[in-house]
This record gives structure tokens, C-alpha cells and sequence, in this order.
């Protein structure tokens, strides 16, 4: 027998003959053993004879494993900045032919382009923990999905997996964070404890003992080492910042001087100039129960009476005498304006909620000392 | 990565074979000579040869996972003193195994797809499909082959046959 021929992995050449899907069903399980006899019937003289059997050959299967981590929902999980515990969830599917404990692995993505829904990773989300679905109930269940790795999960068995995540408060309306699952083919065996990792038999197969064959596809394409043939599977999810985003601009317009009255005014001491506040939602996101507070500025003198609320113009201008009336006490139902009762020496205007791509305007009048 | 062969011990001893071009009988000793059959499966594996050209060889079945081919190889001998005749080989195919062909020319084939209670060449075979109503049996229904010798066996003669199939 030629002793200088190299015994390589076969088993990339087998596997690929072999239609590679990453759902391919478990198969026969490991440790089964195929048996087969033959037998031969036959005359001699016109007698039949008594049928001869064969020998019986056997083999014994060998584990193959293989799996598949999923996102699910085929969107991004929106987030508020400054919350915790913010969930993106998974599936991880055992395909192998026996039953294996997951060890699970939550990560940040990279900075940059070619997150899971194709945008641009910005920041990573703090605290990223792993938690098996205990109840199965597709729902992170805070207290009950404590697990931290996949138990004795059996062949052809899905369980969900979700990471959680906090989100800094200086997030900002826009800012993505790409998350990856990945998960590790574990020996299983004892409930309630993670196995070690599964290791793929090297060198010459072991034809009494059931050996290990690796036959898991690469993960996510971001995921950077999860190759194919290494165990372990990936998917990638992600975090998108969805707030409210405020921009306020103030302009005036002198409205009226002592001498040149409305015509062509100058901003002269005795000058009324009137502000307009316009507070823009640039994000997207609803911004909840807004207050606008400016001070009066110095060597002016508030007119009583001009707060203006819910005012009209187009850009960022304000559109002089629209909006409601409002008194300048902080009385009265829905009240939505003061001077120099909410805060001494401003206006403060309650403008409630402004949707996304929304603005709200205020005007108040002054005279220049 | 090793570089030397060894024989493998499969879990009935036997030889390896093909690869060498010999064997040796281990069938059941039989009354007054007679047939005797030797079963032996083998899978193909890629090997690097010595000018480093990828090449095949086949051997002793011992690493299969669900996928894997195996083929078996079932060799008779007429070890007695008189000609066999009508001599019918008849393997089922392992539970777990799905059978996809029989190796090489083999004229007077049949198979059985409903348990070994009739033969016939596969093209003339029906199942009752998933939905009750009859179909053109295909190689995945196939539970027995059966090689029938045209000619009787003579004394000494011999010869093999064999067929593939998948572990599911």
C-alpha cells in the first residue's frame, strides 16, 4: 500500500456533494449503527438450496454539526436614547444529528456601512447580554429568561434567543448600533450545564467512536471569524436611534419705531420688536410635552399682552398676528403661556407635543429701552 | 496531517479490499461447499496523490454523517462441486440508507419497493403516494435489490455486485 498518499479532510469534498443549505435537516442520529446482510437463493440439480447469508458490515454514524442563527422580524429594533434593556431577538436552530448545548455569544458590530438593514453603525449599544426564550413565548420576559446559554437542545429543535442592550442618553435621532448573535456547538449531555465546545475529530476517523464532523455555513457577512466548517453560526440585528430632534430658531422684526411708525422702523430705543420662536422636530419621532422658555432680552421691556402661541409661517419666519391670543398669567384651562410666571423675566411657551417633521411657533413683543 | 494508511478495523472484522485488488472469504461456513457471499461498504474520499494532484480513492465506510454515500459491495463464490443455478442475491437496503443505484452493469437487476414481496425493474413499480393515489416508484422507495445471474455459477466461479445508497 503506497504509504505517500496524504489523508486529508474528505469531509469538504462529501459535505459539498451533498446539497449545503443552512435549514438541511439533521438526518440519522449519531450513533446509530447501519447494519446490512445479504443472502443468496439458489438450485443445484433443479433442488433449491437453504438461502445463504452474507456477513453482516456495519458502520456507525458520525455527528455532523451543523446550525443556523436567524434574526427575526426582518427589522431594526427602534430605540429612545437613555433606555435599557432594549431587545433584538433571534432564533438559533439545531441541525445537527444529535443534541447540543449553544454557547451564545452577543456582540457589537464594527463601526461603519452593512449593518443588518443596511445602514451605517455608529455607536454600540452598552451592556449586551444574551437570554434564551425560557417559556417560549417569543417575549423577553425580564426575572424568567435567565439563561444565558441553549440547553440540551435536540435535533431539528428551534429555540429563540434575544440580546439586550442599553442605549447611552447622548444617542442622537439617526444613530445605528449593529448587534450580532453567534452561536457555538457545545457537548451536550448534562441539563443544566454548558458542555464544552465541540471540537471536529482531526487526523484518521475513529471507526468504533462517533467522531465529529463540522458542516455549519459562515454567519453574517460583519461577523468578523465565523467561517463555515468552524461550529458556530451568526446573524446580525440592529438598534436604530428613533427620537424626536429639536432645532429652535429666533428672529425679530421691528414692528413699529416713534418716529417712522410702521414704515420702514428702526430698532431705536422706544422701537417695539417682535420675536418669533420657531421650535423644529427634525427627528422621528414625536417630542412629548415641549416648553419653550426665553428670556426677555436685556434693555428691552416685555409688552404685556403679545404672547401669540401656535403660530403660522413658512421656513423658520413666523407669520406676524396668526396663532391664539394668549394672556401673559399661567391660569386657565390648557394655559398655554406666561411671562414672568413660570420663570422670572421670560416667556415661556407650553407648546405639547410637536410630531415628526412638525414645527411650533411662538411670538411676543418687546420695546427697546 | 498523517501520511500513512492504516486498515481499518470496521466493527465486523473483515479486509480491506479494493483498493489492493484481494480479499478473503468470511462468510459463514456452509454445509458441503455451496455459495458463499461477503458483504463489505466502502465510501469515497478525496486524497492528494504523490504529485499533488487530487484524486479519489475508496475505503472502508467510517466517517458517515447523514449525506455521506457509502456503496456495498457483495461478493459470491461457488465454493461447492456443482454448478449453481437460478442464484438470486438479494440485499435490503438498510433502515436509514436511501438507495440511489447499483453500481456498474448489471443486467437482470429488480428491486422491490414494497418490502421484498415483488420485484420488477423500478420504472415498472408504484407506490401510493402521501396523497393516497398511486405513483411511479423512484430510488428513494427502493427497501430491496436483487441480482439474478443469467447463467448458471460453476464450480470455483465467482464474482461481485454492488450498489449505492445514502445515509439520511
Amino acid at each position: 500500500m503506497k504509504t505517500n498518499f496524504l489523508y486529508i479532510k474528505c469531509l469538504a469534498a462529501m459535505l459539498l456533494t451533498v446539497a449545503v443549505q443552512q435549514a438541511q435537516a439533521a438526518g440519522t442520529t449519531q450513533g446509530t449503527v447501519i447494519s446490512n446482510t445479504a443472502t443468496v437463493d439458489y438450485t443445484v440439480g433443479g433442488v433449491n438450496q437453504p438461502d445463504v447469508s452474507s456477513n453482516t458490515t456495519t458502520f456507525l454514524v458520525d455527528r455532523r454539526i451543523n446550525l443556523t442563527v436567524a434574526e427575526v422580524g426582518g427589522v431594526a429594533t427602534n430605540v429612545t436614547p437613555g433606555l435599557i434593556d432594549q431587545v433584538t431577538t433571534f432564533t438559533v436552530t439545531n441541525s445537527t444529528n444529535g443534541t447540543q448545548d449553544f454557547r451564545l455569544v452577543a456582540s457589537n458590530d464594527p463601526s461603519g456601512p452593512n449593518t443588518a438593514f443596511a445602514r451605517t453603525d455608529n455607536f454600540n449599544a452598552q451592556v449586551l447580554r444574551a437570554f434564551v426564550d425560557s417559556n417560549g413565548n417569543g417575549t423577553y420576559d425580564s426575572g424568567v429568561d435567565t439563561a444565558t446559554f441553549i440547553d440540551e437542545l435536540g435535533a431539528d429543535q428551534t429555540v429563540t434567543v434575544f440580546i439586550l442592550g442599553n442605549i447611552a442618553a447622548a444617542r442622537v435621532n439617526g444613530d445605528v448600533a449593529g448587534v450580532t448573535l453567534r452561536a457555538f456547538a457545545a457537548d451536550a449531555g448534562t441539563a443544566a450545564a454548558l458542555g464544552a465546545d465541540a471540537t471536529q475529530t482531526a487526523g484518521a476517523d475513529t471507526p468504533g467512536v462517533v467522531d465529529t464532523v463540522f458542516g455549519d455555513t459562515a454567519g453574517a457577512a460583519n461577523t468578523t471569524g465565523d467561517a463555515a466548517r468552524d461550529g458556530s453560526h451568526s446573524d446580525d440585528d440592529e438598534y436604530d436611534v428613533v427620537t424626536a430632534a429639536l432645532t429652535v430658531t429666533k428672529s425679530q422684526t421691528v414692528i413699529s419705531d416713534p418716529f417712522n411708525g410702521t414704515t420702514n422702523p428702526k430698532a431705536i430705543p422706544g422701537a417695539v420688536v417682535e420675536y418669533c420662536i420657531d421650535i423644529n422636530n427634525t427627528g422621528a419621532s414625536q417630542a412629548d410635552v415641549v416648553v419653550m422658555t426665553d428670556a426677555v432680552p436685556a434693555n428691552t421691556t416685555y409688552q404685556a399682552g403679545t404672547i401669540r402661541v401656535a403660530a403660522a409661517g413658512a421656513g423658520t419666519a413666523c407669520t406676524s398676528g396668526s396663532g391664539a391670543a394668549e394672556d401673559d398669567d399661567a391660569a386657565g384651562v390648557g394655559d398655554a403661556g406666561d411671562f414672568n410666571v413660570t420663570t422670572a423675566g421670560a416667556v415661556t411657551v407650553r407648546g405639547g407635543n410637536i410630531a415628526a417633521a412638525a414645527r411650533y411657533k411662538a411670538l411676543f413683543r418687546v420695546t427697546i429701552n | 496531517m498523517s501520511a500513512n494508511w492504516r486498515l481499518r478495523k470496521l466493527a465486523s472484522p473483515m479486509a480491506v479490499v479494493l483498493a489492493v485488488g484481494a480479499f478473503s472469504w468470511l462468510g459463514p461456513a456452509h454445509a458441503a461447499g455451496g455459495l458463499q457471499l461477503s458483504n463489505q461498504v466502502f465510501q469515497d474520499i478525496d486524497v492528494i496523490g504523490a504529485d499533488g494532484k487530487p484524486g479519489h480513492k475508496s475505503v472502508p465506510a467510517a466517517m458517515v454523517v447523514p449525506g455521506t454515500e457509502v456503496f456495498y459491495v457483495i461478493t459470491y463464490r461457488n465454493t461447492g462441486d456443482r454448478p449453481a443455478d437460478n442464484v438470486a442475491i438479494t440485499n435490503p437496503v438498510p433502515a436509514d440508507l436511501e438507495f440511489i443505484s447499483v453500481v456498474g452493469p448489471a443486467p437482470g437487476t429488480q428491486v422491490s419497493v414494497d418490502g421484498g414481496k415483488q420485484f420488477g425493474a423500478l420504472t415498472s413499480l408504484s407506490v401510493t403516494g402521501a396523497d393516497g393515489k398511486p405513483r411511479a416508484a423512484q430510488t428513494a422507495d427502493v427497501t430491496h435489490v436483487r441480482w439474478m445471474l443469467a447463467t448458471a455459477l460453476l464450480p470455483g466461479s465467482g464474482g461481485s455486485v454492488s450498489f449505492r445508497a445514502r445515509l439520511k
